[in-house]
């Protein structure tokens, strides 16, 4: 290829999807709809199948059972294009660190297939985007985290993917390079890509997502429009008022008046929060051992 | 508990998590103690020398000397045809051969012990091997000698050799010489002499019957075409581009901890081409370093290619493959970058010991010299001999180029697959 084909608009439909290591099932026939040009937070403990589903999506594992296209290409049928289409940013920063920025840039680009005049236009573009481009020739392992970081992503779309996946791209920088991938993302997202992201945290799927799924133990429980699913449980939490109490009025004796008065109530308003529905659906519990290696999510 | 004592129990458990590399500790320096002392330690089976002997003498002396260079244990005897003896010595497939021409039963009669005249026969060596014939000529001086000398023990034969000593004495002889000789042939009438009454002649002393004169046999010109350098100079870079290729196979193993490799497996690369492209360029970082290294070898210390040319970039390329190939095998092997790390240096090192990259064969016992004909270290400093200071023709490099490529084809094979199965 001569340079990066991108075809806006392909969405990512996994149907009744079952991955099984050994005796245990990662997955169990999952079935997600994520819509043409959607940027779409994917949500899950450790353990939950997030990895396992990302990875069959980018053809890097075979499926037990089930069906996952990617706009109308089918994985399993055709891995391969699949791959060109899809920009997979990876938790890990797996980039060379002893090759400079440039030759990082320059052997992904090769990679995908870039060649001729576009290889050096999309290595430019990937040097603006991870705003590197006085660093082109550092070497990767002089870099901060947070410039790491950035060029993860940079390396990961230079094909101009239609369909991206981001699997916790924030893990571990600054506020600002936090900051630029959030910016980076939407705009991505406003050129007609579709985004799927994963994270551990909350307001960042609050942040830029419209739409959510939340899974567990290799099952969606969950997926709407983020809207929605606040307001659903905005709605099982009951309504919230902010009450403003004199001085020398405690919350103590706030409570004690409404409960006498046969009205339970919490003193303090809280609106509800995408971490607040998130836990009451997953539980408390911590999930660190729960699944194998092989299907472990980061 | 000290800080000091937390650290130290931390390290010991880090340690011995890895059990494989822990076994490793121990196992390589028993293993390669093991080799070492079995190269220089005595022992009661003496490293025996092959020797290849043609003789066109059918005397019963000559017979019974090839009988007793047979019967010590020293030597192994091997009867062959002089052109055989020279083309197997000139190819590197025997050390020594010993060429007893006609007339050598002649020479070995009991009275040439004492007249001085010695018959030249020649030992052919591998120049490559000088320390070995050097070996070889003594040993064959010591049973040389011993059988002429045991003749002496026969009043019978000892006589008879006086009498024919006397006929060939020149008229000018020194008198006290002839006065020796005559008492000699009387000896008969007597007890059994002593051999070592033959000392006390007048003539110089005893003198061994046989000389054997070592000449070196190659086809580039005998020991004036060897160049010690071009051996040591095939050994050490072999063994260092195996040690290159453990240091491929820990970086492989660190891109599959690190990432990279599912990075690089996304952009629709196979498991099989990213492992042939890690193969490959080592591959071509080794014909690198081969190049390099005969370059200095070549400008610096005089090293030749007097084989064909052809025959030795066949014999780099194929073992620049075959580096490639070992550094997928020891990946496929060792699960860590520390499993690698422990494994490598013992496969490398026995390889190249039992290979005689290291050590010349010949101090090696029978069973591991006959083991080393399997090994790609053997055909790797094999075929660069050849086609180097041996200057042998391009069938010579041939086999060593085939086995070669079938141990890089091999490695590649069962690396990849073991690899595939842990990623």
């Amino acid at each position: 290829m001569d340079g990066p084909t991108r075809s806006n608009g392909g969405g990512v439909s996994i149907r009744g999807l079952s991955v099984r290591f050994a005796e245990l099932w990662a997955v169990r026939e999952l079935s997600l709809e994520v819509p043409p040009g959607c940027l779409f937070g994917l949500l899950g403990p450790n353990g939950a199948g997030k990895t396992t589903t990302l990875s069959a999506t980018a053809g890097l594992l075979e499926p037990s059972a089930g069906q996952i296209l990617v706009g109308d290409v089918d994985v399993t049928q055709e891995p391969e294009r699949v791959q060109r289409m899809l920009g997979v940013v990876p938790q890990s920063l797996a980039l060379y660190p002893t090759l400079t920025v440039l030759d990082n840039l320059q052997l992904f680009a090769g990679l995908f297939g870039v060649r001729g005049a576009a290889m050096h236009e999309r290595v430019e573009w990937g040097l603006r985007l991870a705003q590197l481009e006085n660093k082109g020739r550092a070497r990767v392992s002089t870099l901060s985290g947070g410039m790491k970081r950035r060029l993860n992503l940079s390396c990961a779309l230079l094909h101009d993917p239609s369909v991206i996946i981001c699997d916790e791209p924030t893990t571990g920088v600054d506020p600002q390079s936090r900051n630029h991938i959030f910016d980076t993302i939407r705009s991505l997202h406003a050129e007609g890509r579709t985004v799927v992201y994963t994270t551990h945290y909350m307001e960042e799927v609050e942040a830029l997502c419209q739409r959510v799924a939340i899974m567990d133990h290799g099952k969606v429980l969950v997926e709407d429009e983020l809207e929605a699913l606040l307001a659903k449980a905005g709605g099982a939490a009951g309504t919230a008022f902010r009450v403003e109490l004199d001085a020398e009025r405690s919350a103590g004796e706030l409570m004690e008046r409404l409960r006498d008065a046969g009205l339970p109530a919490r003193v303090q308003a809280e609106r509800a929060n995408l971490e607040r529905v998130f836990l009451d659906l997953t539980g408390r519990a911590l999930r660190d051992s729960e699944a194998p290696s092989a299907a472990e999510d980061a | 508990m000290s800080s000091l004592v937390w650290l130290v129990r931390k390290d010991l458990k880090v340690f011995f998590a890895d059990r494989q590399g822990a076994l490793m500790t121990v196992l390589v320096p028993v293993v390669l103690a093991s080799l070492l002392g079995m190269l220089f330690a005595p022992r009661a089976s003496a490293s025996v020398l092959h020797l290849l002997v043609v003789s066109s003498d059918a005397e019963p002396l000559v017979t019974k000397l090839v009988t007793a260079i047979d019967a010590s244990e020293n030597f192994e005897v091997e009867r062959v045809s002089e052109a055989v003896a020279r083309e197997r010595v000139a190819k590197g497939r025997a050390s020594l051969a010993l060429i007893l021409p006609p007339g050598t039963a002649e020479s070995l009669r009991p009275e040439n012990l004492f007249q001085g005249e010695r018959r030249r026969v020649e030992l052919l060596y591998d120049p490559s091997n000088e320390i070995e014939a050097n070996m070889a000529r003594g040993l064959l001086i010591q049973v040389s000698m011993q059988e002429t000398m045991a003749s002496l023990a026969d009043p019978q034969a000892m006589a008879t050799s006086f009498e024919s000593w006397e006929r060939r004495l020149a008229p000018d002889t020194d008198p006290a010489l002839r006065e020796f000789v005559r008492a000699g042939r009387g000896l008969k009438e007597r007890a059994k002499p002593e051999p070592s009454a033959g000392k006390a002649s007048a003539g110089g002393g005893l003198s061994p019957p046989l000389e054997f004169e070592k000449v070196a046999v190659a086809a580039s010109g005998g020991a004036r075409g060897y160049n010690s350098y071009a051996h040591n100079f095939a050994g050490m870079l072999l063994m260092f581009l195996l040690f290159a290729a453990q240091s491929r196979a820990k970086a492989l193993i660190g891109e599959r901890e690190a990432g990279t490799l599912v990075r690089l497996r996304l952009t629709g690369a196979s498991h099989t081409r990213i492992l042939l492209g890690v193969g490959a360029s080592t591959a071509l970082i080794a014909l690198l370093a081969s190049t390099l290294v005969y370059a200095v070898g070549m400008l610096v210390f005089g090293i030749r290619i007097q084989g064909p040319l052809a025959g030795f970039v066949g014999v780099v390329l194929a073992q620049a493959l075959f580096v490639g190939g070992f550094a997928l095998l020891l990946a496929g092997l060792g699960r860590t970058e520390e499993q690698v790390g422990a494994i490598g240096p013992l496969v490398v090192l026995v390889m190249c010991f039992a290979g005689g990259a290291m050590f010349p064969s010949f101090m090696m016992p029978s069973w591991l010299r006959t083991l080393s004909l399997v090994l790609p270290t053997y055909w790797a400093t094999d075929g660069l001999a050849a086609m180097t200071w041996r200057g042998l023709g391009l069938s010579s490099a041939a086999l060593p180029i085939a086995f070669l490529l079938a141990w890089a084809s091999l490695s590649a094979i069962i690396g990849i697959r073991r690899f595939r199965s842990r990623a």
